[in-house]
């Protein structure tokens, strides 16, 4: 029965694609706002924001609206045309958009500039993380056109007692890949798979198939590199970065402080966590929900393990600039703007303010896993971990593999010839049977002559730009019958 | 959208299925704030994100002096050992002591036998909370649970209604469905409508399935008929099977004559497990315009305006909803399922803080706002105990859900303690005795006693495997 409503749950859940809810009755003297989303659940939103919004503005209504999503390739050139009229016909006021979205509709001229708003209402920016607001003007071509009530960012959890254990410095912000791998070997590495300690740094273990390319890629990313150049369209594998992030990584590797494995579906999720056992000193969370589940888990006591202590900070950061980590995610929010020629743009900024402001911080720190709130100045201290460690230092975004930040170039074909080019020539750097410097040459020419062969395709297809083609009519469908059965009779 | 919906859903269910493994089972904070106000309140159900996002997001919003923490029991009945599921409940609750249940009917029945749960009226009373808003009559069932006192509420509860094509009614001059038809009037209207013609244009009178349409067969058929009736198929009192009683052979031969009358889509040929989109639509004959009755809930109505939506040539027609089935001695209620049953542990310190959330999740303010954000209520066929909050989907009106009065089924608890391998034989048993009536090979009569007589061996089997359980322990 469980499993029924489960399914059932998830059935319509993703299948409310543009339905609206029963409808609710209308208040007089109310101005009605549209605010578009594109989450599949209205809950979010409501929960976050509207909700509380509701209870505190009796003359302001949301509505919350789906556009019709638009059948374009990002890189088409009448994609913003498009967007524009999508959301011009729906008349909506304030815009759910992501990073990509904001900037074109920015450029266009289609989203209100916030800024004389701030100054007229004296709205303080300036307790919002800067790291943000830096992001959404430069994005913004020097102005400001939204808010970004939450972001996600990669942390580094430690054990406070294993580190006092073995008389260790714990780690401090701003510390570089290098530098964390050295703390991490100063652990001791002896002791069986099952009870031994290890230094870090990721939750199931770097991917025993090939950690040299799951590290080596995590130090390059930490230094802004990128395996492509789109605007000469090369390869940028045999260069002197690289090569050095793929010889820290080997030199991490040979110290044997690292956890590697993988994760294995047939064993129980928590106890394959070696932090969460309090085995790891130290965990690398991309997101904080993720961190948040694990610090559950050993605040639970299930493990069997004593809970311990633990300390986060930030990093690893770019080791030509420490005072930046490359780790800035908005996406589990989206940045929320004024349409320029809204006819509620004051109802609009009244939400916004509202989105960005203490109270929704508040009550977002006290769940902090759903988003940290870039509104700073909230003193949570959930799980003992401080709220004000995730201010710290510059945040920027991710530097992008493909630099492909859309993932609307380089193609599927690509990526999975590339990733067969790569582990071919790392399992051999790995078993010795080849050298780094060797193995960069080949993935360098190899992978290049796909690039090549793909840029060729694309011009003989002339795809790029194109509607992607509808095959929804001709894909096949299961149903498993046995899931919507139930006991007769019983 | 390049996949179709069921894979989405597959996906979604693959990847729920791994969060609901991976998510720690407690979200809240468990550590008391130093402002000494706080009450952290536990909570058991079975996943917290669906807590969270269900109850309690909301409540924490209003309230900043109460937080939650859940419990999952979601994993408790992994490793029983020679417990029974209910042994196993009573003890996690035990061990866990949690301030608030969630329950299910049955676990409620059983927790207000133990003892477990904090008696509701003197609350209600002293603060002057009006249960009156309440769907009729369900209230009343959960205090009938309680032998006349109130251990718990529900914001929600799943019913049915018979949906019905005016388009084809209209057409071969047929009434429409009145409210509170019984099965045997459902029946009889759907074999007036016509039984010629080919797979592909043929007219059904009734076409089945759960949460989307399947075809019928006779035991499903028997298998809903009984339980608008409220029939059981053993007397757990003396442990017999209980079928050839009159009101059983009037269900049994009713439902012959219906399969036999080719008014039914029963086919199980016609099943679809795999195909394309259109192939899809193609078998949802009510959906397509060509049954004229079919049973749904309110995630019914939902699915079928999404198809129709997502159909580019969908020929739409005129939508009838009557509230039923209905058992024909009881026509003024009809059986429905509670949703989510909030309940206090009797030794909880926090009994006030406990309250204030049950009567938030119980309140017109959560009604108000599930209804704006409805997608978690359709997705698991519920609708809202409090009447007027889901007044129409897409302008279709619910109405008919809410009125008829909502009766519980009873079972006793031995009952749960029968196998479901039991039900199953007895289904295998039941099929192939009624084929053979059909094809004129054996009495009805005849038919039922060898029913009775195989089945009561499979029962008696499994009542001693039970009591050999009993007393291993």
């Amino acid at each position: 029965m469980h499993k029924l409503k489960l399914t059932l749950m998830l059935l319509i859940a993703s299948l409310m694609l543009g339905l609206l809810g029963c409808t609710s009755l209308p208040a007089a003297n109310t101005v009605k706002l549209k605010v578009m989303t594109h989450d599949k659940e209205n809950r979010y939103f409501n929960n976050q924001y509207g909700d509380m919004f509701h209870a505190q503005n009796d003359s302001i209504k949301i509505e919350l609206i789906r556009p019709k999503s638009i059948k374009l390739e990002k890189t088409a050139p009448n994609y913003v045309q498009a967007l524009q009229q999508s959301i011009e016909q729906e008349q909506l006021d304030v815009l759910q958009l992501s990073i990509y979205d904001y900037k074109l509709l920015s450029a266009a001229g289609f989203l209100l500039d916030l800024d004389p708003l701030v100054a007229r209402d004296q709205y303080n920016i300036e307790t919002i993380f800067p790291s943000i607001t830096s992001l959404l003007r430069e994005q913004g071509g020097g102005k400001l056109y939204g808010f970004a009530p939450t972001f996600q960012r990669q942390v580094i959890f430690y054990n406070m007692d294993l580190f006092d254990q073995y008389g260790i410095e714990p780690p401090h912000d701003g510390m570089t890949w290098q530098e964390l791998i050295g703390l991490a070997g100063q652990f001791p590495t002896g002791g069986d798979e099952q009870s031994r300690i290890y230094g870090g740094f990721t939750s199931f273990g770097l991917n025993k198939e090939n950690p040299l390319d799951e590290l080596g890629v995590r130090i390059g990313l930490s230094m802004g590199l990128k395996a492509v150049n789109l605007d000469t369209m090369q390869v940028t594998m045999d260069t002197e970065g690289w090569k050095q992030a793929y010889e820290q990584a080997q030199a991490a590797l040979s110290t044997n402080a690292l956890h590697k494995g993988g994760f294995n579906t047939d064993e129980d999720f928590n106890e394959q966590q070696p932090f969460a056992m309090g085995r790891q000193a130290m965990l690398i969370a991309e997101e904080p929900s993720w961190a948040y589940s694990v610090l559950d888990y050993i605040k639970s006591g299930k493990s069997g393990v004593k809970p311990f202590r633990v300390g986060m900070v930030v990093g690893p950061a770019d080791p030509s600039n420490r005072e930046i980590t490359r780790d800035l995610n908005l996406n589990n929010d989206y940045v929320y703007a004024i349409r320029a020629n809204s006819s509620n743009v004051g109802a609009a900024w009244e939400l916004l303010k509202f989105m960005q402001g203490d109270e929704v911080a508040g009550k977002l720190a006290r769940r902090p896993d759903n988003g940290i709130p870039s509104r700073m100045g909230q003193t949570s201290d959930f799980y003992g971990i401080n709220l004000d460690g995730f201010y710290h230092l510059t945040s920027v975004p991710p530097s992008n593999y493909y630099d492909d930040p859309n993932d609307n170039i380089i193609t599927d074909e690509f990526k999975e010839k590339y990733g067969e080019i790569i582990y071919r020539e790392l399992t051999q750097v790995e078993e010795s049977r080849k050298s780094l410097d060797d193995a960069l040459q080949t993935i360098q020419r190899d992978a290049q002559a796909a690039l090549n062969e793909e840029v060729l395709a694309r011009k003989v297809n002339g795809e790029n730009g194109d509607l992607k083609p509808d095959n929804g009519l001709t894909t096949d469908m299961t149903i498993n019958w046995d899931d919507f059965k139930t006991v007769p009779f019983k | 959208m390049n996949r179709t919906w069921l894979q989405v859903v597959m996906m979604l269910v693959v990847s729920c299925l791994l969060v609901v493994g991976c998510t720690s089972e407690s979200k809240g904070p468990i550590e008391p704030n130093e402002n000494q106000e706080t009450t952290a309140l536990k909570v058991i159900y079975h996943d917290s994100e669906l807590f969270y996002k269900q109850y309690g997001d909301g409540f924490t919003t209003l309230n900043d002096h109460i937080q939650l923490e859940v419990i999952s029991d979601a994993d408790i009945y992994e490793d029983m050992g020679d417990k029974t599921k209910e042994e196993v409940y009573a003890q996690f609750i035990r061990e866990e002591q949690p301030d608030i249940l969630i329950l299910d009917a049955h676990q409620f029945k059983n927790q207000i036998n133990d003892g477990i749960l904090a008696e509701l009226d003197s609350l209600k009373t002293r603060d002057f909370y009006n249960l009156d808003g309440f769907v009729p009559g369900l209230v009343d069932q959960l205090r009938e649970i309680g032998a006349g006192q109130l251990y718990g509420l529900t914001p929600s509860f799943s019913s049915k209604a018979i949906f019905y094509n005016k388009d084809l009614f209209r057409k071969y001059g047929i009434e429409f469905p009145s409210d509170g038809l019984s099965w045997y009037d459902i029946l009889d209207l759907a074999r007036r409508f016509p039984t010629e013609g080919d797979e592909q244009t043929r007219v059904y009178g009734y076409s089945g399935g759960d949460v989307y349409e399947a075809p019928m067969d006779l035991v499903t058929l028997i298998d809903k008929m009984s339980r608008a009736e409220g029939l059981s198929i053993v007397n757990t009192d003396k442990m017999q099977v209980t079928i050839d009683t009159d009101a059983w052979k009037k269900v049994l031969q009713t439902a012959i004559e219906a399969d036999q009358s080719g008014a039914i889509f029963n086919s199980m040929d016609e099943l679809f497990t795999s195909g394309t989109k259109e192939e899809f639509y193609d078998s949802q004959q009510f959906l397509m315009g060509r049954s004229a009755i079919h049973i749904g809930s309110v995630t019914s109505l939902a699915l079928m305006d999404h198809f129709k939506n997502d159909m580019n040539d969908y020929v739409p027609f005129e939508l009838g909803i009557a509230a039923g089935p209905v058992d024909p001695l009881d026509p003024t209620s009809t059986y429905v399922t509670p949703g989510d049953i909030f309940a206090i542990n009797i030794a909880s310190v926090h009994q006030d803080a406990a309250w204030e959330f049950i009567k938030y999740v119980c309140s017109e303010d959560y009604a108000r706002a599930s209804s704006e954000s409805n997608e978690l209520l359709l997705g698991q066929q519920l609708l809202l105990s409090r009447s007027g909050f889901m007044p129409d989907y897409e302008g279709i009106s619910l109405e008919p859900f809410y009125q008829l009065k909502s009766k519980l089924l009873k079972r006793s608890d031995e009952w749960y303690k029968i196998p479901d391998q039991f039900f199953n034989d007895f289904a295998a048993i039941l099929s192939r005795e009624l084929e053979l009536v059909e094809k004129g090979q054996k009495s009805l009569n005849e038919a039922v006693a060898t029913i009775k007589s195989e089945a009561q061996t499979v029962l008696d089997q499994s009542v001693t495997e039970m009591k050999l359980m009993e007393s291993v322990k």
